[in-house]
């Protein structure tokens, strides 16, 4: 099977499950109604099965191929390798602002999502990082709060 | 209706708008967005999508005019920066500045930088001129076309439009296709306006007015984008010498180049632009096949012929401005990009649409003149500071992977103030990302996204109007052929990717 292939049957099954799922939300869930007085679920069930419809699109040639035995033609394709490091980073990072903004404001937000950064980027020094965030913090500042008027927290203690 | 008032009638109008785009807030915002829409296109890797999700939470505190002025100018202003970055470091900002690398490059490479650059500014401006005369001409007479539209002719256009702009997103139209239907999905999420019923919502009260088109656009493309580069990024060396003010004044033989490859690629760009979806990349071609065509000596391209750059480049800004025609009379959004210019409408509760022209007149033509206010801005950000772009791509690139994430974070949560939305966007980054691994594109999704609700409003009005009846969508005949036109565009993309790829129809068998 070639990587072309598999990303076929990859995408085909993501479609597919999805589809059923909202096509299923929508028929359990929600009024479908009739045409001439629709309910909530009439549109989302027609999207729902055309998602079904091209997830089967996805899959089913490929899987007709498989079957016959055929390998197709051109390039077989390659997968992109999978940045683990970077989806790490990228989430811990917007995580840590996500559960420090609230209760603890923009500066300690700031300096902890910059710091998480640093942690998977190595190009990045201590130094660098309180000097960004210190640049970021003021940028916010100007732009959001003197500049658009925002009442955004900068500093909090929440005990 | 006769010509002369209605060009009178344009002509008041435009006096209208450029005191509205004068004002000093509008001049401001503008200044703002064509640079930051001049730096983020000059960074490898950003392009116009994603700069323009970046700011697009700073809309929400401004009026919808101030928005959208500001908006424009960075869609804009991005494919200028995009070919600083092609002729300089022969990396395209993003796939429409391609082109300027193939002659841009060699031209940087015979110590022509600052000529490439310079008249690249001027062509730019030339096309994007043109492409803003078309709409000030046109403009009104589509919207007021448009104006008698029922729903059917409305439904049919949008599923044409957004047909017409996903198959042109990836070499797979089917997966373009789909990845419209999955926006369209996600737009339904949150409470259904006419029953009041939730609708896939799971009891999460944050979601009850749906998505936030603003975690959604950052998300999937600035999340996925950092997290896909964060390894790879790498610095470029430029030599800036090529590039002081002295070598950015053209010989009189350039200039005269660049004018005329200019006025062939604005008039390219500006006809095809206006065509939904069909964006800037196709009309850059077109240009260079033209531009190779007339030349005298077509040996010279590729080896660094100046029209090689400067027409395509026209065309590309030709078709960026003319696809606001689409977007801004009918609501159908001639890029994925401009999708989001009309989801700042939406955010104000104001429906896109053939009414905006004639109920908001100060906003349509206060943004058509800020066009002409931000190319002329762009024009002296470009040539007489070009030098200070050139020095923005030799800072380390690992500084400005922190600096986006904080954008991210800090944009969406500004919008309610709610650290929920920063969670949002983790959750469409990650969905992005696992798109992306599987070779999907995302701008379609965010078209879905945003024309599902219309969509779904004229599908209903369609069907209760027709009294239930199904045959509603075809008896007239402008919607039935619109809906033609859409089925025999999908069959035959599907149809003719699938023979080329040899996947269902085994065209030809090979002996082995």
């Amino acid at each position: 099977m070639t990587a072309n292939q598999q990303r076929q049957l990859v995408r085909g099954a993501a479609f597919l499950a999805f589809g059923v799922f909202f096509t299923g939300y929508a028929l359990l869930k929600l009024d479908i109604g009739t045409p001439r007085n629709m309910g909530a679920g009439m549109f989302p069930f027609v999207v729902g099965t055309t998602i079904v419809l091209f997830g089967l699109g996805f899959a089913v040639p490929t899987l007709l191929e498989l079957s016959a035995g055929r390998t197709p033609k051109g390039e077989p394709g390659r997968w992109e390798t999978i940045e683990w490091r970077g989806i790490a980073t990228v989430v811990a990072s917007l995580a840590a602002f996500t559960a420090l903004v609230g209760p603890f404001g923009m500066i300690p937000a700031t300096l902890a999502m910059t710091a998480v950064a640093a942690i998977g980027n190595h190009k990045l020094t201590p130094l660098t990082v309180v000097a960004l965030s210190t640049a970021f913090v003021v940028a916010t500042y100007v732009i959001f709060v003197l500049g658009l008027n925002l009442p955004l927290v900068m500093w909090d203690w929440p005990y | 209706m006769e010509f002369a008032s209605y060009f009178s009638s344009i002509a008041g109008n435009a006096e209208l708008g450029l005191m509205h785009a004068l004002s000093p807030i509008n001049l401001f915002y503008c200044a703002v967005g064509v640079t930051v829409g001049t730096l983020l296109g000059a960074l490898p890797g950003l392009g116009t999508f994603i700069a323009m999700a970046l700011l697009f939470p700073i809309t929400f505190h401004l009026t919808p005019t101030t928005g959208m002025i500001m908006l424009a100018g960075i869609y804009y202003g991005t494919s200028y920066g995009g070919s600083i970055c092609s002729i300089l470091l022969n990396v395209p900002g993003e796939a429409k500045s391609a082109l300027a690398c193939i002659d841009g490059y060699p031209m940087a490479k015979l110590g022509r930088a600052g000529v490439a650059l310079s008249m690249t500014g001027v062509s730019s401006f030339i096309g994007g001129s043109i492409g803003i005369l078309l709409m000030m001409l046109f403009a009104p007479l589509i919207s007021q076309w448009a104006l008698n539209f029922g729903p059917a002719a409305f439904f049919a256009l949008m599923v044409l439009g957004l047909v017409i702009s996903s198959s042109a997103a990836s070499d797979s139209p089917m997966a373009g296709y789909a990845m419209v239907a999955l926006g369209i999905a996600l737009g339904l999420v949150g409470t259904d306006l006419e029953s009041n019923v939730q609708r896939y919502t799971f009891g999460i009260l944050n979601i009850w007015d749906g998505f936030g088109i603003t975690a959604l656009a950052v998300g999937l493309f600035g999340v996925t984008e950092m997290i896909a580069t964060m390894r790879t990024q790498q610095q470029g060396t430029i030599d800036r010498s090529t590039v002081t003010l002295r070598a950015l004044i053209p010989s009189w033989d350039d200039f005269r180049r660049t004018v005329f490859s200019g006025l062939r690629g604005g008039a390219i760009g500006a006809t095809t632009g206006s065509i939904p979806g069909t964006g800037g990349l196709i009309a850059a071609f077109v240009s260079y096949a033209v531009e190779k065509k007339v030349a005298k000596d077509p040996s010279r391209f590729g080896n660094g012929a100046i029209e090689g750059v400067t027409g395509p480049e026209s065309a590309n800004n030709a078709a960026d401005q003319a696809a606001f025609i689409p977007t801004l009379t009918l609501g159908i959004p001639g890029t994925p990009a401009l999708a989001l210019l009309l989801g700042v409408l939406l955010i104000h509760g104001l429906a896109p649409g053939p009414n905006l022209i004639n109920e908001k007149p100060d906003m349509f033509w206060g943004l058509v003149m800020s066009f002409w206010i931000g190319n002329i801005m762009l024009l002296i950000l470009n040539i007489p500071l070009v030098g200070l772009w050139v020095r923005i791509l030799l800072i380390p690139p690992h500084i400005f992977f922190p600096a986006v994430l904080f954008f991210i974070a800090l944009g969406a949560y500004s919008v309610n103030t709610s650290a929920f939305d920063v969670g949002e966007v983790i959750f469409f980054g990650l969905i992005g990302y696992g798109l992306r691994l599987i070779d999907m594109p995302l701008a379609p999704l965010v078209l879905g996204f945003i024309l599902g609700p219309p969509l779904e409003v004229q599908f209903r009005r369609t069907l209760t109007f027709g009294g239930g009846d199904f045959s509603a969508f075809v008896t007239q005949p402008l919607a039935a052929s619109l809906l033609a036109l859409s089925t025999v565009i999908v069959v035959f993309s599907v149809w003719s990717a699938m023979r080329s790829h040899g996947k269902l129809i085994p065209t030809e068998e090979t002996p082995t």
